[in-house]
């Protein structure tokens, strides 16, 4: 029975990648006319949180979408270690779908696939302005099954986008 | 033509009663707006925005998007809401499809007319192709008889489907034109609709 679920949860997985995959790769803008740099929180090992840009106007966000280009004159403000998680966008109103994911195992998690990981994703809209530095961030709520979304300037620790709170996660 | 859903129960009565008292009739029914003619009453949606950040499920739809194509056209619709009012636009683009003579004050009116959007639903028609459809419903009955048997009919209307980059595109200004063409054609057809009816007005939906 196990093996049984194991296959389907596989079959399940390929068909979400392969749904995802056919979204267009988003490209970081080389030499764009503004810019403003992302900041999200991909998982880490040991992490019981993640929050990431997933999609930026529909196109995929993947590993090479990330990064500042070395051939640009964007300048980063951010710690070095982070430059190469970085998402450049355009300066412009600008949509991205964020996913906010939580490690809250209950007792019937440790039965199914999920392994206690729930996940909400939504489309926050960013006004993004020539220079600024963003960071994406979010909360999941199990208990009171909602999850909440915003995006901070991080010089001026201001909410830009958001919160916006949806219902219903489990 | 049979009676309306039950869904459709309070919306009935508040035509009932809005043939004698006028705007009572919105009272009932929530926050709503009777026009001029046949005591054309247009029920709000007291559900717009009740969730911050998404669109009343009951209202608008998805057949067959992605869960990321869903929360696009969600982000787009939920701004929408905020800015415009499809209930009312139907209502007063219908009110301009009556003949001026037709038309008459909640309490004179020969029949009473609830007109309701529905629903708005997106379809996925192909892989990169949405559809818009509206669903509406006139509702109407003779504001003469005492027994207020009321009468329902559903009209839907449908856009060409487009590219769902195209309908996203400038902030989703596809979206609104989509759902202004079904808005158009609704009021449209329902127009037309009581325009026949005109001819019987003390025999609403055929009733014997």
């Amino acid at each position: 029975m196990t093996a049984i679920k194991r296959i389907l949860w596989i079959a399940y997985s390929a068909v979400g990648i392969g749904c995802a995959t056919t979204l267009e790769p988003y490209i970081v803008p080389t030499s764009p006319a503004g810019y403003a740099t992302i900041e999200d929180q991909p998982y880490r090992f040991g992490a019981n949180k993640y929050v990431v840009v997933t999609t930026i106007e529909r196109k995929r966000v993947d590993d090479k979408s990330r990064g500042v280009p070395e051939t640009s004159s964007i300048a980063v403000n951010a710690s070095e270690d982070k430059t190469g998680e970085l998402i450049v966008v355009a300066a412009g109103p600008r949509k991205l779908e964020i996913e906010v994911c939580k490690f809250a195992p209950g007792f019937w998690d440790f039965f199914s696939y999920f392994g206690g990981w729930y996940c909400k994703s939504t489309v926050l809209r960013l006004e993004a302005s020539p220079g600024s530095h963003y960071r994406v961030d979010g909360t999941l709520n199990k208990k009171e099954d909602y999850a909440e979304f915003w995006i901070e300037n991080t010089e001026s620790d201001e909410k830009v986008a958001g919160p916006i709170r949806i219902l219903g996660v489990k | 033509m049979g009676r309306p859903e039950s869904g459709f129960d309070r919306a009935s009565e508040g035509a009932g009663t809005g043939a004698a008292v006028g705007t009572v009739g919105g009272a009932v029914i929530g926050a709503a707006a009777c026009g001029p003619f046949w005591g054309l009453c247009a029920p709000a949606f007291a559900m717009y925005g009740a969730i911050a950040g998404t669109v009343a499920g009951s209202m608008y739809g998805f057949t067959g998007l992605s869960e990321t194509d869903s929360s696009y056209v969600n982000e787009v619709m939920s701004r929408l809401d905020q800015e415009r009012d499809f209930q009312k636009e139907l209502s007063s683009q219908l009110d301009t499809r009556i003949p001026q003579e037709m038309k008459a004050t909640p309490d004179s009116a020969d029949v009473q007319v609830i007109v309701q959007l529905n629903r708005i639903e997106f379809i996925q028609r192909s892989e990169e192709h949405i559809q818009t459809q509206a669903v509406a419903t006139l509702t109407f009955g003779s504001a003469r008889r005492q027994a207020s048997t009321m009468y329902g009919q559903e009209f839907r209307a449908t856009s060409p489907a487009r590219d769902i980059d195209e309908l996203l595109a400038d902030d989703g200004i596809g979206f609104a034109d989509a759902i202004d063409d079904c808005v158009a054609q609704l009021s449209s057809e329902m127009g037309a609709a009581l325009t026949q009816l005109r001819s019987a007005p003390e025999n609403p939906g055929g009733e014997r």
